[in-house]
């Protein structure tokens, strides 16, 4: 997850901040049974003799063996164009693209970018994740329905039924309890 | 086409959606009821609030059918002090009806007024009420008596008239106390 | 001149600092209607009751989204001929810790689990009293609690 694309949150774009949230279309279980490696493509942007790109370069000749050595499935390009601000692009396998400007960065600074760059799920950073759970089948009993607590017998009763419509009392009413009581005293 | 597992469970899962939204058409018996109490009941019913499912956004309620409205008993006097206001939008076309006049002019009217009133009134109180089937006596249009798969408990007992008593079951009932020699009638 | 320290610096008016202050006001209001989008005076005004609005909002969001987890687990729990309060009391008092939103859940997605819940608790409720041992020491009564 890469939270800050850019120091000043003024320079974004305006309606960057109104993008819709959205779902996980399945959960987080890259790597449970088998690993599928999510960054394609890392292209460095430099400039080989300004000092904006001092670090840059730096990196470029100490690290960048090691970092292709790490991530053999990704693409590396290195791409020298004159007097603009370092850029790192990554782009990941389902087509997210971050883009991170490296001018303020220390060569320790970006090595730590670099890492969580190539190590992140490729997740765009920029929308809300609505919900934090994913699954493929919602239901595993299958979901309510009017039917599934009617007793089946009440299929076969004609509608309307004087017995389904009645009231269910909670209390015997006096009657009722007089004719109890007459009828357990009569053995006596 | 071939049925793959990927088809068949959506398939599945577009019936199982049919029948858990499934609008289902209810019956309810007013006989010897009280109209506010039903209609408590009975909004709860069009709204749709007796379903686990149940959210103020969906439109999930039931369609009810009230039969014998012509008997629905009102509690206390109030048949008479019960008033329905109307004004005309003229000076001095105010008027106020009584229950009992409003019942004799139409049988059905009290308790479409309770339900009414017991809906929300927000913009799904028309819908809701058109879904709501009225009917003074126990008969029923075929075309929606074949609708019907569900019944709605009455909310309190209809009591027996002495007249519906048969002969045997009053005679048979125990005698609790004699009346005294000197009491008369 | 006046030499100013490095605190009161941010407080010179210059078009640049008049620039920013208003674009981050914009950014925020660039989904409103008409003039409260682009003038100034207006949007600032809109904004802040925007952001009211949206404050009472968060509260009446959580009170919603409770009622009706509470509707939807009444609703089943009546149609089994339990009412919900029996219903959660006697869960708390089998020692079932689960919440109004798992409740809410299984009472769509796993009716015949909730069925058994409710059994549970009106097998609970039907208890002779005299029999009932200790309440559950995580349950906090309202009255009680207090009192403690």
């Amino acid at each position: 997850m890469l939270w800050i694309i850019s120091e000043n949150r003024a320079e974004c774009s305006t309606m960057n901040h109104y993008k819709p949230g959205f779902f996980l279309k399945e959960g987080f279980n890259n790597g449970m049974l088998q690993h599928v490696p999510s960054l394609a493509r890392l292209t460095f942007k430099f400039c080989k003799s300004h000092g904006s790109s001092r670090f840059m370069r730096e990196y470029i000749e100490s690290e960048i063996m090691d970092l292709a050595r790490q991530c053999p499935t990704a693409v590396i390009y290195l791409k020298p164009r004159r007097h603009r601000d370092p850029v790192v692009v990554a782009e990941y396998i389902n087509g997210h693209k971050e883009e991170l400007r490296c001018n303020p960065f220390s060569k320790q600074e970006l090595i730590r970018w670099i890492n969580l760059m190539t190590t992140t799920s490729g997740r765009p950073s920029n929308q809300k994740l609505l919900k934090y759970s994913a699954t493929s089948s919602i239901s595993i009993q299958g979901p309510w329905n009017p039917w599934v607590y009617k007793p089946t017998e009440e299929n076969l009763e004609e509608l309307p039924s004087e017995r389904l419509s009645a009231a269910k009392a909670t209390y015997p009413t006096a009657t009722e309890r007089v004719l109890d009581m007459v009828k357990t005293s009569q053995p006596r | 086409m071939r049925l793959t597992p990927l088809l068949r469970r959506s398939l599945s899962a577009s019936v199982d959606q049919k029948l858990t939204f499934a609008r289902l058409w209810a019956v309810f018996d007013a006989k010897h009821q009280n109209p506010f109490n039903s209609a408590e009941l009975i909004a709860n019913v069009l709204q749709g609030k007796d379903k686990p499912l149940y959210h103020y956004h969906t439109d999930c309620g039931d369609h009810v059918v009230v039969i014998n409205c012509k008997d629905i008993s009102l509690p206390w006097y109030e048949w008479k002090y019960r008033m329905y206001y109307h004004h005309t939008d003229y000076a001095g076309g105010a008027s106020w009806t009584a229950a009992w006049e409003m019942h004799d002019k139409n049988p059905t009217k009290v308790l479409e007024k309770a339900v009414y009133r017991a809906l929300p009134g927000d913009l799904t109180r028309r819908l809701r009420m058109s879904r709501l089937h009225l009917y003074a006596d126990d008969s029923i249009p075929d075309e929606i008596k074949e609708n019907i798969t569900r019944q709605l408990r009455q909310l309190r007992k209809v009591p027996r008239k002495l007249d519906d008593i048969p002969e045997d079951e009053r005679r048979s009932f125990p005698k609790l106390f004699d009346f005294p020699e000197n009491h008369t009638l | 001149m006046v030499t100013l320290t490095s605190v009161l610096a941010h407080w010179v008016k210059t078009p640049a600092n008049r620039y920013w202050k208003r674009r981050r006001v914009f950014i925020e209001s660039g989904h409103f209607y008409g003039r409260s989008r682009n003038c100034y005076a207006i949007a600032i005004r809109r904004l802040e009751k925007a952001w009211t609005n949206a404050k009472h909002g968060r509260a009446d969001l959580k009170k919603t989204t409770s009622q009706t987890w509470q509707s939807r687990i009444s609703a089943s729990t009546e149609s089994l001929g339990l009412n919900y309060f029996p219903f959660a009391h006697g869960l708390a008092h089998q020692q079932v810790a689960l919440g109004k939103k798992v409740l809410a859940d299984l009472a769509w997605s796993e009716p015949r689990s909730f069925r058994s819940l409710v059994e549970l608790a009106r097998n609970d409720a039907c208890k002779d009293p005299a029999h009932i041992g200790e309440p559950n020491e995580n349950v906090i009564l309202g009255s009680e609690g207090v009192d403690k």
